[in-house]
């Protein structure tokens, strides 16, 4: 593969990894959790 | 023992260096950026001289500069960074090698670093004990 189109294809996906893993962490860490539970409480609470 | 001297899993219990936590894999991956970081300046690496050594020399300095500006500052969010971005610098030059010469040894080290280095990272970033000041 040509340099310039694997450096172009390497950086692509390295971001969008990162994003990705960033993401995640927010979404399954403590802050995310929290933040579903109290959801789930609420549309508890409205049943 | 101070509280501060423990800011997440990635910590070792009851070590400090100059009154700082010490993080084992974090500063392993230091020493990495470093060698990727000289290599690539000088464009003596497995990436050589195209733009992609310059990304990941560039991302290895970011990288390093947050891991050790972490430990200096006492920042669990800043050492935080730097394994994230550690694993990003190691992903692109696992990418890259593969796209222009696979199967490649450095490919497989690279990926293999990668995996250690974001897999620190989420061990600390959704440690449920981690400490910042502030938080």
């Amino acid at each position: 593969m040509d340099e310039h189109i694997a450096a172009a294809l390497s950086t692509l996906i390295t971001t969008i990894a990162t994003a990705i893993l960033m993401a995640a962490t927010y979404y399954w860490g403590p802050r995310g959790k929290a933040r579903r539970d109290s959801r789930d409480e609420e549309s508890s609470e409205e049943e | 023992m101070s509280v501060r001297s423990h800011m997440s899993a990635g910590d070792l219990f009851h070590i400090s260096i100059l009154g700082r936590p010490f993080k084992p894999v974090a500063f392993g991956l230091a020493l990495v950026m470093v060698i990727l970081i000289v290599v690539n300046i000088f464009d003596t690496g497995r990436l050589g001289d195209s733009w992609a050594g310059d990304v990941v020399a560039i991302l290895g300095g970011i990288s390093l500069l947050a891991l050790v500006g972490g430990w200096w500052a006492k920042s669990q969010h800043m050492a935080e960074v730097g394994l994230l971005f550690a694993g990003s610098t190691l992903v692109m030059r696992g990418l890259f090698t593969m796209f222009t010469a696979w199967p490649d040894q450095s490919e497989w080290f690279s990926y293999s670093l990668a995996v250690i280095a974001w897999g620190a990272y989420l061990l600390e970033r959704m440690d449920p004990h981690r400490m910042e000041p502030g938080e």
